[in-house]
């Protein structure tokens, strides 16, 4: 899940996990370490998204709205927001996120361009942000207590004391925010959502012969021409190495069609789009001579019934 | 409870806050000892600076925090230190 959110945004920070835990005693596992002096909440996220893992108590804290915000303790003079209530915690674990076991929240070091990309995956992420308690309050607490993703512009202490740069902001979120994105993105790569760089310019030659052979023509990032009297595009799709991985073929049909699973299925106003994609390494085509291409294709276009 | 000193940190943010209010506290400590009225306009620091003062080696008394037409003024009394 890390894997494919990072390589899509292109980020060199780890996912960072976060756990409250309401148990006093200090976690047994040796990779989480408490820190040798108190630290700012903020310092130890930043830590772990270069790979670092603590635990943290009340003592470890170094900065008083943490203290607060994180659930270590109720506000005394005024009200904090946000914060987790009732404050009940008193241990937090922080470290990458798959070596967290069950996170409650995820945070993500993002620029801004990075921020929009996942937002627009999304279809939107909400971002309430004062300046103030916001790695701690905004990033964490506030998805911890609402259940929602939230992006925060952070605050001074965040930027002076843990080294955030001036064009970063961070997202917290909670685990299922993170599970739905990286589903998503996996879809995207493997339909060609045209933001996994796979446009037929980025394919190597030979396997655009391949195509060209069978009649197939290249268009910017699919293949057309006709199999079995159907209309076929073809979406070359590349994994996260850069390897052509992935197949799809999508068949627009002018009126009423049927095709039986893995087909997916879609009615845009009088057409019926029809989608399957392959693993490349599963079917026994050859894509740089074009071995068993053609019948490949045909054979696919043979089971959609019109 | 009267003040001997008043401290504005108006447009001030923390930890900038705590740092401010913590060098006139020890000046005043220093001095004789006194009561020092800090008035701040950023909401977190009324809860910061008296719990970041909990630490410090001389022991300060946070005599009150009481808003003030939009403002916070936070009463600390430090002690006649040598």
């Amino acid at each position: 899940m890390e894997k494919s959110i990072r390589s899509h945004i292109g980020s060199k920070y780890h996912l960072v996990g976060v756990k409250f835990l309401k148990d006093a005693a200090p976690v047994a596992d040796e990779k989480f370490k408490r820190p040798k002096k108190p630290i700012m909440f903020c310092q130890a996220v930043r830590k772990a998204a270069d790979g670092e893992a603590f635990q943290m108590q009340l003592e470890d804290e170094a900065c008083p709205s943490a203290m607060v915000a994180l659930g270590f303790e109720e506000p005394v003079y005024i009200d904090v927001q946000p914060r987790i209530d009732p404050a009940e915690i008193k241990t937090v674990l922080i470290g990458p996120y798959e070596e967290v076991d069950n996170p409650d929240v995820g945070l993500l070091i993002l620029d801004p361009r990075q921020a929009m990309e996942l937002s627009s995956i999304t279809k939107g992420i909400q971002s309430q942000f004062s300046g103030s308690i916001a790695v701690c309050g905004e990033a964490a607490a506030l998805p911890y207590m609402e259940n929602t993703a939230n992006v925060s512009f952070l605050c001074n202490g965040a930027r002076v004391s843990a080294d955030f740069r001036d064009n970063e902001v961070i997202l917290g979120a909670p685990p299922q925010t993170f599970s739905d994105l990286a589903e998503k993105i996996d879809v995207l790569s493997k339909t060609c959502g045209a933001l996994c760089g796979c446009k037929t310019s980025d394919i190597p030659p030979r396997i655009i012969r391949s195509f060209g052979k069978i009649g197939f023509e290249k268009s910017t990032d699919y293949f057309f021409g006709k199999a079995a009297g159907k209309n076929i595009r073809i979406y070359l799709n590349k994994d996260f190495n850069g390897k052509v991985a992935y197949m799809t073929l999508h068949l627009p049909i002018k009126g009423e069609a049927k095709a039986a699973e893995p087909f997916k299925k879609s009615i845009r106003g009088k057409w019926t789009d029809l989608s399957v994609t392959f693993n490349v390494s599963d079917i026994g085509v050859e894509l740089n001579t074009g071995k068993g291409l053609k019948e490949f294709i045909e054979q696919i276009a043979e089971k959609v019934q019109i | 409870m009267t003040e001997d000193d008043t401290l504005d940190l108006c447009g001030e943010k923390c930890p900038d806050t705590f740092v401010y209010a913590k060098i006139k506290l020890e000046e005043l400590a220093y001095a004789g000892g006194g009561v020092l009225k800090i008035v701040v306009d950023y909401p977190p620091a009324a809860e910061n600076i008296p719990r970041s003062l909990r630490t410090e080696k001389i022991k300060y008394e946070v005599i009150e925090v009481k808003p003030a037409s939009g403002l916070f003024e936070i009463l600390v009394r430090a002690p006649a230190v040598e």
